[in-house]
C-alpha cells in the first residue's frame, strides 16, 4: 500500500511481528490472533477494525503483556525502541505501561475502581511514574481533567465512578491513561457502550488530543464509521488474522479483499433503497478466514 | 419440547449466584461433531474428570458401603456381650477391639454410620424441601407471602444453631422421649434449624431469575405460574440446590455428633459416631482405650471432608466462570 | 441514611421481641422445674417453693413478668448458685471474651494473609497447602480435635495443660497469673483459631479471586501500578468490603463462648454453663443466656448492615438520593 511504502522502517514506533495469541479449548487449543504482524508509526492514528471475535481486542491487550489466564501468548514480538515488550518484566515493564503506552478500556463504569475517588486514581498513577510530591500530583491531576473537558475537575477529584455519567467517565479515563504523557494509547473500543452524541465527543477530544501531544493511536473499533474519522491507516481483521491493511482512502474506495468489500457494502447508506440488507456471505469468510489477505 | 431432565437453557442466563454471562468459549462447544450433550450430561463428564471429585465421591461410596453393608461382613452383631475380653486392644479378631462390654468396636463404628448417615441425609432432604419449596414461593411471589416466610427465617436464625439445637434437644429430654425415636426427633429438630438459610439462599436466585429474559417469555406465551415455577425456573435453580443440599448434609452429620457427644441427640443403646466418641469424657477411656473414641472421629473426618470437597467441586463445575 | 438506620432499628426490636417470645415459649414446654425433681421436697414444700419463684401463674402472665424484669435489668435468680444471674454469668463472660477475641484476632489475621496470597498464586503449591487445610478445618468435629490435642499435647507429651482456666488449686496473682491463664489458654485459642479459619480464608480466597478478575484490576496494571500495588492495594480493597458485614457477624461468638470447646478443655465461661443449666435445669441461666445470643446476633446483623452502607461508597451515597 502506497501509505505503508512512503515510510521507512524507522518510523515505527511500535512494531508488532507474527504476534500468536491462543486460549485453550475442550479437547486443544483456540488460536485468537494468528501470526499477525503490523506496525504503529509517530503521530499516526491507525484503526484496527473486524467483527466480534476478530481478534482485534486480544491483539490490542497483548501490546502491553495483558492478556490473563488462560489465555497466552505463544509466539510473536512487540518492538518499543527496539526492545521486547513480551520478554519485560518487573520494573521495566511497569515503565512502558502508562509512561509509553496507555490504554483506555470499553466499559469505562467497569474499568475504574469503584472504591477510589478519581483524584486517588490519577495521582496514584502519575506518583507511580514520576517523582513528584503530592500537592505537584495533585495540580497535574486537576489540569488533565480540565484538559479532557470535565467541568468542575476539583468536584471530580473527589467523586467516586458511580456519580459519574459513561461520556464523563470515558474522559477521566483518558486522563488517567495520558497524565503520564505516552507516546502511544491504544484506545480499546472506547466509543462502542457510549451513547452516539457522547462518540462524537469522545472522538473529537481523543484527535484534538492527538494533535496537541503529538502522541499515536491504536483505535479498535468495529464501527466502520468509527474509522473512517478517525483512522489514517487501517487494519482488517477477521478470525485472528489481518485479512487487508491500507491508508484509510484506499481502503474505502477501492477494497482490495472481499472481506473488506462485503463488510464496507454491508452498510445501510442513507438515500439506499433495498429489498433486502446484504450480508456477507459464507464464501467470503471461508476466504478470509483461510487467512489470505490482500 | 423438552421433556424429563434434560436442561436446555439458554446461554445468556447463568444458572448461578450472579448475573449471567455469555461463556467465553461458547461457539467451541456446540461446534462436537454433530452430537449436542444437555448441560447435566456434560457437566458430570467435566466433574468426573477432575480427580479431587473422583476420589471424594469414591471416598463417599465407600463410607456408604462400610456403614451398610459391612456389618453383614464383619462377623458379629455389634450386641454380642464378651465382658472377658472387654476393653481389649485391637487384634486379628477384632481390628478395632471392644468397648467396655466386650462388643466388637469395628461392627458398632459401621452401625454408627448407619444412623449417622442416615440422620444426615434424613435432614437434609427434609430441610432442602421445606427451604426448597419456601424459598420458591417467597422469591416467585414477593409482598406478604414473602414477607411473612422471610420473618420466620430470620427468627429462626436470630439463635446460633448449636445453642438452639441445645434448647430444643433439652425440651426433648424433659419429654422423656424413648431412644429409638429420638433418632426421628433429632432429624426433625435438624431440619427445623436448616431450612432458613437454605430457603435464604434459594430465595435469592429465584429473585435474580424472576426477570430474566426466558421467564418474561414464559410469561408471554401463556404458561401457567405453577407451570413457569417448575418446569422453567425450577431447572435453572437445580444447580444451586445441588450444591447447597450437598453441603448441608455435611452440616447436618456435623450437627448430629456435636449433639451426640453431648448427650442430647442419639443415645445409647444406639449408637452415633458422635455418642461413641463421649467415650473419650471417662478418663480411663480417654488415656488408655483410643480405639473407642478415636475411630468414629476419623469417619466423621473422612465423611464430612469428602461430602465438603465433593460439594466444592460440584460449585465449580456448575458455575462456567469457575471454569479453566 | 437516618431513616435506613431507624428503619433497621425498628425491625432488630421486633426482631428481639419475637425472639423473646420463642425462647420463652420453648422453655414453657418444659414439663419439670428445678424443684419438680428434687426428691427431698414434700409436695407442699414444692408447692410453697413454685409460688415463691412465681411458677405458678399462667404462662402468659409469667412471660410478661420475665420480659418486664429483663428491661428493668434484672434477669432472674440461679437456683444453683443462689445468686442473681447477672452475677452468675458477668465473670463468665470474661473468661470466654478473652479466648474468644484471642481466636478472633489469629483467624482473621491467618485467613487473610493466607487467602490472599493463595489467590494471588492460584493452584501453586501454596495454594494447594492452603486448600487441605482449609478443608481439614472445615470437616473435622470441634470436639474430636480438641480432644485429639488434649491426648497428644496435654497427656502424652505434657506440655500444656488439660483444661481449667487455672492450675489446679492455684493462688497466683498479677504477671504470673496471667501467664498461667495464658498457658491454660493456648489450646483451647489453636482449636477454635483452626475451625474458623477455614471457612474464613476460603471467603478471601474466593473474593480476591473474582476481584482480580475485574476489569478495573486490568486498568490499574496497564497503568504501570507494582503488582503489590494491584493486589494489595485495589484487589484487597474491593475483597474486604464485604468482609466488613462478616466482623459484625462475629458479634454473638465473642462474648457468648464456644459450648463445646468450653466443655472439652473445662473452661468457666458462657458456653459450659449453658451445658450446665441444661441439665441442673436452672433455666433462668438458660434462657437469659440464650436471650443473650440472640440479641448479640440481631444486633450483630444490624451492625452488619450498618456497617456495609457506610464502608461501601456506592451504596451511601445511593442511599442519600445523589445520581446512581
Amino acid at each position: 500500500m502506497a501509505a505503508e511504502e512512503a515510510l521507512t522502517r524507522e518510523d515505527a514506533l511500535v512494531r508488532v511481528e507474527e504476534l500468536t495469541v491462543r486460549f485453550p479449548v475442550e479437547g486443544g487449543h483456540r488460536t485468537v490472533v494468528d501470526d499477525v504482524s503490523f506496525e504503529v508509526h509517530a503521530g499516526e492514528v491507525l484503526g484496527i477494525v473486524g467483527e466480534s471475535g476478530s481478534g482485534k481486542s486480544i491483539t490490542s491487550l497483548s501490546l502491553l503483556n495483558l492478556v490473563d489466564d488462560p489465555g497466552e501468548i505463544v509466539s510473536g514480538r512487540v518492538l518499543l525502541d527496539g526492545a521486547d515488550v513480551l520478554k519485560m518484566r518487573g520494573t521495566a515493564l511497569q515503565r512502558v505501561r502508562g509512561a509509553e503506552i496507555g490504554m483506555i478500556f470499553q466499559e469505562p463504569m467497569r474499568s475504574l475502581n469503584p472504591v477510589f475517588t478519581i483524584g486517588k486514581q490519577l495521582i496514584e498513577t502519575i506518583r507511580a511514574h514520576e517523582d513528584v510530591k503530592p500537592a505537584d500530583a495533585y495540580d497535574r491531576s486537576v489540569d488533565w481533567l480540565r484538559r479532557v473537558g470535565l467541568p468542575n475537575p476539583e468536584r471530580v477529584m473527589r467523586s467516586y465512578p458511580h456519580e459519574m455519567s459513561g461520556g464523563m467517565l470515558q474522559r477521566a479515563m483518558i486522563a488517567v491513561a495520558l497524565c503520564c504523557r505516552p507516546r502511544l494509547l491504544i484506545a480499546d473500543e472506547p466509543t462502542t457502550a457510549l451513547d452516539v452524541t457522547i462518540q462524537a465527543q469522545i472522538i473529537d477530544l481523543l484527535l484534538d488530543l492527538r494533535d496537541e501531544t503529538g502522541m499515536a493511536m491504536l483505535f479498535i473499533t468495529h464501527d466502520l464509521g468509527v474509522i473512517a474519522e478517525v483512522a489514517d491507516s487501517v487494519l482488517v481483521m477477521y478470525g485472528g488474522h489481518v485479512v487487508e491493511r491500507g491508508d484509510v482512502f484506499s481502503l474505502f474506495d477501492h477494497p482490495q479483499h472481499p472481506y473488506t468489500d462485503a463488510l464496507l457494502k454491508a452498510r445501510p447508506m442513507p438515500g439506499q433503497r433495498l429489498d433486502r440488507l446484504p450480508t456477507i456471505s459464507d464464501e467470503v469468510r471461508r476466504i478470509a478466514a483461510a487467512g489470505v489477505t490482500a | 419440547m423438552s421433556g424429563g431432565g434434560e436442561l436446555i437453557v439458554s446461554q445468556a442466563v447463568d444458572p448461578e449466584i450472579g448475573p449471567g454471562q455469555p461463556h467465553p468459549d461458547a461457539g467451541a462447544r456446540s461446534g462436537r461433531s454433530g452430537r449436542r450433550r444437555s448441560l447435566w450430561g456434560e457437566s458430570f463428564a467435566r466433574l468426573i474428570r477432575m480427580p479431587a471429585a473422583s476420589i471424594s465421591l469414591a471416598a463417599l461410596v465407600f463410607m456408604l458401603l462400610f456403614s451398610f453393608v459391612g456389618p453383614f461382613l464383619t462377623g458379629y452383631t455389634g450386641d454380642e456381650l464378651n465382658l472377658p475380653i472387654a476393653n481389649h486392644i485391637p487384634t486379628m479378631d477384632h481390628p478395632l477391639g471392644t468397648d467396655e462390654y466386650g462388643r466388637d468396636v469395628l461392627t458398632r463404628l459401621m452401625l454408627a454410620g448407619r444412623i449417622s448417615l442416615t440422620i444426615g441425609i434424613a435432614s437434609m432432604l427434609l430441610s432442602l424441601l421445606l427451604g426448597a419449596v419456601l424459598g420458591i414461593i417467597a422469591g416467585y411471589y414477593g409482598g406478604i407471602v414473602d414477607s411473612i416466610i422471610m420473618r420466620v427465617a430470620d427468627l429462626l436464625m436470630s439463635i446460633p444453631g448449636l445453642p438452639l439445637l441445645i434448647v430444643m434437644a433439652a425440651v426433648l429430654s424433659e419429654l422423656k422421649v424413648d431412644p429409638s425415636s429420638r433418632i426421628y426427633i433429632v432429624m426433625l429438630l435438624l431440619s427445623a434449624i436448616g431450612w432458613p438459610s437454605l430457603a435464604r439462599l434459594i430465595r435469592g436466585q429465584v429473585l435474580s431469575l424472576r426477570e430474566a429474559p426466558y421467564m418474561k417469555a414464559a410469561e408471554v406465551l401463556g404458561l401457567s405460574a405453577a407451570s413457569r415455577q417448575f418446569r422453567h425456573l425450577l431447572p435453572n435453580v437445580m444447580p444451586l440446590l445441588i450444591v447447597v443440599a450437598t453441603l448441608s448434609t455435611a452440616s447436618g452429620i456435623l450437627s448430629e455428633s456435636a449433639l451426640s457427644f453431648l448427650g442430647l441427640g442419639v443415645v445409647p443403646p444406639n449408637a452415633s459416631w458422635g455418642n461413641m466418641i463421649s467415650a473419650a469424657n471417662n478418663l480411663i477411656d480417654f488415656q488408655q482405650h483410643w480405639w473407642l473414641w478415636v475411630p468414629p472421629g476419623v469417619a466423621l473426618l473422612i465423611t464430612i471432608a469428602a461430602i465438603n470437597v465433593f460439594g466444592d467441586r460440584l460449585r465449580d463445575v456448575f458455575d462456567p466462570r469457575m471454569r479453566k | 441514611m437516618t431513616r435506613y438506620i431507624l428503619k433497621r432499628l425498628a425491625v432488630m426490636v421486633l426482631l428481639l421481641v419475637g425472639v423473646s417470645v420463642l425462647v420463652f415459649f420453648l422453655f414453657a414446654l418444659m414439663p419439670g422445674d428445678y424443684y419438680s425433681s428434687n426428691r427431698t421436697l414434700t409436695p407442699e414444700r414444692k408447692a410453697e417453693l413454685r409460688a415463691l419463684a412465681g411458677l405458678d401463674q399462667p404462662v402468659i402472665v409469667q412471660y410478661f413478668i420475665w420480659l418486664g424484669n429483663m428491661l428493668r435489668g434484672q434477669f432472674g435468680y440461679s437456683l444453683v448458685y443462689n445468686r442473681d444471674v447477672t452475677e452468675v454469668l458477668a465473670p463468665l463472660i470474661w473468661n470466654s471474651f478473652i479466648v474468644a477475641f484471642a481466636a478472633f484476632v489469629l483467624t482473621w489475621l491467618i485467613a487473610i494473609v493466607s487467602g490472599v496470597l493463595a489467590s494471588v498464586r492460584q493452584y501453586s503449591w501454596f495454594d494447594k497447602l492452603v486448600t487441605v487445610g482449609l478443608f481439614a478445618s472445615l470437616s473435622v468435629p470441634s470436639f474430636f480435635i480438641g480432644l485429639l490435642m488434649i491426648k497428644i499435647f496435654a497427656l502424652d507429651l505434657q506440655w500444656l495443660p488439660t483444661g481449667g482456666m487455672l492450675d489446679t488449686a492455684s493462688s497466683s496473682t498479677g504477671a504470673a497469673r496471667v501467664l498461667e491463664i495464658m498457658r491454660h489458654m493456648v489450646l483451647p485459642v489453636a482449636i477454635l483459631t483452626f475451625l474458623g479459619a477455614g471457612s474464613l480464608t476460603r471467603y478471601f480466597r474466593t473474593g480476591m479471586l473474582e476481584v482480580l478478575r475485574a476489569d478495573f484490576i486490568r486498568t490499574a496494571r496497564a497503568k504501570g501500578l507494582k503488582e503489590r500495588s494491584v493486589v494489595f492495594s485495589h484487589a484487597l480493597r474491593n475483597a474486604l468490603l464485604p468482609a466488613i458485614t462478616l466482623l459484625a457477624f462475629e458479634l454473638p461468638g465473642l462474648f457468648a463462648g464456644a459450648i463445646i470447646t468450653e466443655q472439652i478443655f473445662n473452661w468457666p465461661g458462657v458456653g459450659r454453663i449453658q451445658l450446665e443449666s441444661v441439665q441442673t435445669r436452672d433455666y433462668a441461666v438458660l434462657m437469659t443466656i440464650t436471650m443473650l445470643l440472640a440479641a448479640l446476633t440481631v444486633l450483630g446483623s444490624f451492625l452488619a448492615d450498618i456497617l456495609y452502607a457506610v464502608a461501601d461508597p456506592r451504596v451511601r451515597l445511593v442511599r442519600a438520593g445523589s445520581r446512581a
